[in-house]
């Protein structure tokens, strides 16, 4: 089921009504949430609801496992047996195609014809979502971090609709004490999560899939029709577009969330305002940097194996990390770039500290943001090209492309790009000033204006429809 | 009581020494004042933790907080404002998912809502903001189809299945003239005056010569008097339809962008289809982007999202029906007609591929069915049918590698999957413009084996 949609508009008003009806009885409540969660989630395809029921009876019975004995060996084997489980199914579901394609390509060039199939699995929506969030709920209590919970809690950890499909990964210390009592139904703030919920609406489909339709779709469809200007437009589009329909998807998730009575974990903190790259890199898809940081990058060793290892490490991190996002060299090499961009920026800031000189440089602040802002910019444009020749066709349009009638820029698309990278400019003050102003009409008042504003913003895109969101993939 | 209280919880229920302030500590740790109880304790030792981090708006909310049943009552003032003055869309979009039980309760709730709305006049801010935008307010899956009921009564079904013009190509193949199929019954005309009456009895008829076995898959071979491309007058196609035509659109693009001769442009819209003209009435854009665009060829990628009832006077068609083939096959000739009205010279429809699942396909077959006979009603019309006939084909193999034809629903190609359906459009092009055949033939994609 998607956010932005009638289907889900209905079904959050009968679960948030269930929900708060429910929330005195804590049993009651935890079936009811799960069976709401699985709704959710098999709306689109029934045969994903077995998925994540086995996702949540891997995680739960091998935290079972580790929790249940002292023995270092056996909790070894169990979190070895969990995290194979896991990888598994996200290999199946997510690697097959690429590794067995990648496989048959090598093994051509040797004329070797291996017969292995070659399918097209369908992507269960948010699996590498639910997946990462039960490895670490796994480790931490392989890692005696976390004590080992309930079926239920760890059901509803897993599932809860708000994250299930695509973040933020909620880790089980910050979520699991949630559920240890009932949520107070007398203290929501309420204001801000319909803020969010509905700057996240417009996010998405007011300035996300305007931008993704008239600009980038075509351009990374097919570059060389396209001139010089229009290309750089669709790359600096792309930026835009990514961080509206990310953010604006985990708006509406931390939004619903609390109205539910829940907090979840902050994703986006105005990214591209960043004046270094590790910086960009805590404001962006805070959650899986986290993730990666503690499950990924510190097991290998972290900076504390010399200034060669923590490179190395920090280069494995984001290669994986890129894995992550989709199975596709495309994504490899974007990893890598991150990453070989963060040992560079690492090295150059270790160097400048050696001299006795300030970490940032003498550059301005303002330059600062632009250079990194032009990186991962221009990085974005592996992420959105369909295969490494389109990727290398959009770059090269950029010069081949000088003459060419100019089509996709508008008045309107220049608008909306220049309004979705604006918007995190605007101070949070501002929005904080906005809301209180806001939240001394009724509460009731409140909601009518909440849909007006819908109304105006779906009345905007006309019969259009809602794309998928772009993370849902991943 | 609408809400039994929730007891406090004492500070002992949560291992902090008894007196501790439970509300100070929480806001201490940064998670606000909702995260109470059991947890706290692990909340409150790791709250300098840097990755308890949480939205800035919440954590720093200092206006009035509210009750579940305030929020409540606000969720469900939003969700009845957004519906009731825009009910139009409500509509459209419930009309527009595909048959089922919510569909169902959706539409049975969203119409007479919808109707009282209109008299009330309800949608008048979202229809002011649709006419400002100068797009029609009208929310119909209504397709009047009055206007080419007799260039159905006048046609013949002279070359049989999928024979619209004179038949050639297998897909793939070198061209083969094929002999008109004179097994196909003519279609009887029904003689009744009124448009009502001679409808329904003019569908089923329309269709019927296509409806049962499935006939070999063609290519069309265009008319042969269309005027050749020349450097004053290029040759313009407009490629066109729903999500499906966005790979192959844009490899007749790539193809097509060296061939001076040619221009071409592609516009799509998801999820549009000919059962739910309120989501994109694709008859009068269509004419208006060939009016605008000055397009000599239209080619149509149009028909994968129609997997539904079709709604004709206030009545529904049930799918896999003759009289569900029949009105989309009038839809079919309205649109061609309208693109060939607004200048085009030729329309060239692809229909949608074999589908992996039978369900599916089973709505693509009745497509291609509705497709053939409309070809035949229409002259200028050129219909591609990559389904009926055709297996299902996962991957093939390219430069001797094996790779992926379909995208993971089955239905989408792939970038190399897209080549089946852009080198049989340039095959047909050929046909029409021999003056441009070699370079057609010289940016064919590679053909997948």
């Amino acid at each position: 089921m998607l956010f932005p949609t009638i289907e889900f508009a209905v079904f959050f008003l009968v679960v948030l009504t269930l929900s708060w009806l429910f929330m005195p009885y804590p049993r009651i409540w935890k079936v009811f949430i799960i069976l709401a969660s699985f709704v959710f989630y098999g709306y689109a395809d029934l045969r994903f609801i077995a998925l994540l029921a086995t996702a949540i009876f891997v995680n739960y019975f091998g935290a079972v496992a580790i929790g249940r004995t002292e023995n270092q060996r056996a909790r070894k084997t169990a979190l070895t047996l969990t995290l194979i489980a896991n990888l598994g199914l996200l290999a199946w579901f997510k690697y097959y195609g690429f590794f067995v394609s990648s496989f048959l390509a090598a093994a051509e060039n040797f004329n070797i014809a291996p017969s292995i199939p070659l399918l097209q699995i369908i992507l269960p929506v948010g699996i590498s979502f639910f997946l990462f969030q039960g490895i670490s709920y796994v480790v931490d209590v392989y890692r005696r971090e976390y004590p080992v919970c309930g079926f239920m809690n760890v059901a509803i950890y897993l599932s809860f609709f708000p994250h299930l499909v695509a973040g933020p990964i909620v880790r089980a210390r910050e979520f699991m004490p949630q559920l240890a009592t009932p949520r107070s139904p007398r203290a929501i703030p309420a204001t801000p999560a319909l803020f969010l919920i509905a700057g996240g609406f417009a996010k998405k489909i007011l300035l996300a899939d305007l931008i993704g339709l008239d600009l980038v779709d075509p351009v990374f469809g097919s570059p060389t029709a396209f001139s010089s200007f229009d290309v750089a437009l669709a790359i600096l589009g792309y930026s835009a577009q990514i961080y509206l329909d990310f953010s604006g998807y985990t708006d509406i998730a931390i939004g619903t969330a609390m109205l539910l009575g829940f907090w979840f974990p902050q994703n986006f903190n105005r990214p591209y305002t960043a004046a270094s790259l590790q910086d960009f890199w805590r404001r962006w898809h805070m959650t899986l940097s986290r993730w990666l940081r503690d499950y990924l990058y510190i097991p290998l060793g972290g900076n504390k194996k010399g200034k060669l290892r923590t490179a190395l490490n920090i280069f494995i991190t984001m290669l994986l990390g890129g894995l992550w996002h989709g199975a596709t060299w495309n994504f490899v090499l974007w990893g890598g770039l991150q990453g070989a961009g963060l040992v560079t920026e690492r090295s150059l800031t270790a160097r400048r500290l050696k001299k006795g000189k300030a970490p940032a440089g003498a550059w301005p602040k303002g330059l600062s943001i632009l250079v990194v802002f032009l990186f991962v910019t221009f990085a974005w444009v592996l992420f959105r090209a369909p295969d490494l020749t389109t990727a290398a066709a959009v770059v090269s349009q950029l010069w081949l492309g000088i003459g060419q009638p100019t089509t996709l820029v508008t008045f309107s698309v220049l608008v909306v790009v220049a309004v979705g990278l604006g918007l995190q400019w605007i101070p949070p003050r501002f929005w904080q000033s906005l809301q209180r102003r806001y939240a001394r009409m009724p509460l009731v008042v409140q909601g009518v204006g909440m849909g007006l504003f819908v109304v105006v913003v779906t009345s905007l895109i006309g019969q259009r429809g809602v794309a998928p969101f772009i993370y849902f993939q991943f | 009581m609408w809400f039994r209280p929730i007891p406090e919880i004492e500070a002992g229920d949560t291992g902090l020494p008894s007196g501790t302030d439970l509300d100070a500590l929480a806001e201490a740790s940064g998670s606000g004042p909702a995260v109470i109880g059991r947890g706290l304790e692990t909340q409150i030792s790791q709250a300098s933790d840097r990755e308890f981090i949480y939205h800035p708006w919440l954590t720093t909310w200092v206006g009035p907080k509210t009750t579940a049943a305030g929020v409540i009552g606000c969720v469900a003032a939003a969700v009845l404002t957004g519906f009731v003055f825009n009910t139009g869309y409500v509509l459209s979009t419930a009309t527009g998912m595909p048959d089922g039980q919510v569909k169902s309760a959706l539409t049975a709730v969203a119409e007479p809502v919808h109707s009282w709305a209109q008299g009330a006049r309800l949608n008048v801010f979202s229809d002011g903001i649709q006419t400002a935008l100068g797009r029609q307010s009208a929310f119909t899956d209504e397709f009047d189809t009055s206007s080419v009921l007799a260039l159905v009564e006048q046609s013949q079904p002279s070359n049989g299945p999928l024979g619209g013009g004179p038949s050639g190509a297998s897909i793939g193949v070198p061209l083969i003239p094929v002999a008109p199929d004179t097994s196909a019954p003519p279609i009887e005309v029904a003689n009744e005056p009124t448009q009502a009456a001679r409808e329904p009895a003019l569908l089923p008829k329309l269709i019927a010569p296509y409806a049962k076995n499935a006939p070999p898959r063609q290519l069309p071979v265009m008319s042969s008097d269309l005027t050749q491309p020349s450097a004053d007058d290029r040759l313009k196609v407009l490629i066109a339809g729903d999500s499906l035509s966005t790979y192959p659109g844009f490899l007749m693009q790539e193809q097509l962008a060296d061939i001076d001769l040619v221009r071409s442009k592609l516009i799509w819209h998801n999820g549009t289809g000919l059962t739910k003209p309120r989501l994109l009435d694709w008859r009068a854009y269509l004419a208006e982007q060939v009016e605008r665009r000055n397009a000599d060829v239209v080619v149509m990628f149009l028909g994968a999202n129609d997997m539904g009832s079709l709604t004709k006077k206030g009545k529904v068609i049930p799918p896999h029906s003759d009289q569900w083939r029949g009105e989309y096959a009038l839809r079919v000739v309205a649109v061609t007609d309208a693109a060939l009205k607004a200048g085009a010279s030729s329309v060239i429809w692809v229909g949608p591929p074999t589908a992996r699942s039978k369900q599916t396909d089973k709505y693509y077959r009745d497509i291609n069915v509705a497709l053939g006979a409309a070809d035949d009603v229409i002259d200028d019309l050129y219909v591609i049918d990559l389904s009926t006939g055709v297996e299902y084909k996962e991957t093939g193999r390219s430069s001797g590698r094996v790779v992926p034809l379909r995208q993971a629903d089955g239905i989408h190609w792939t970038r190399a999957g897209s080549s089946e359906p852009a080198n049989a459009i340039l095959t047909v092009l050929e046909t029409g413009y021999p003056s441009l055949a070699p370079r057609l033939q010289a940016a064919r994609a590679e053909e997948i084996g």
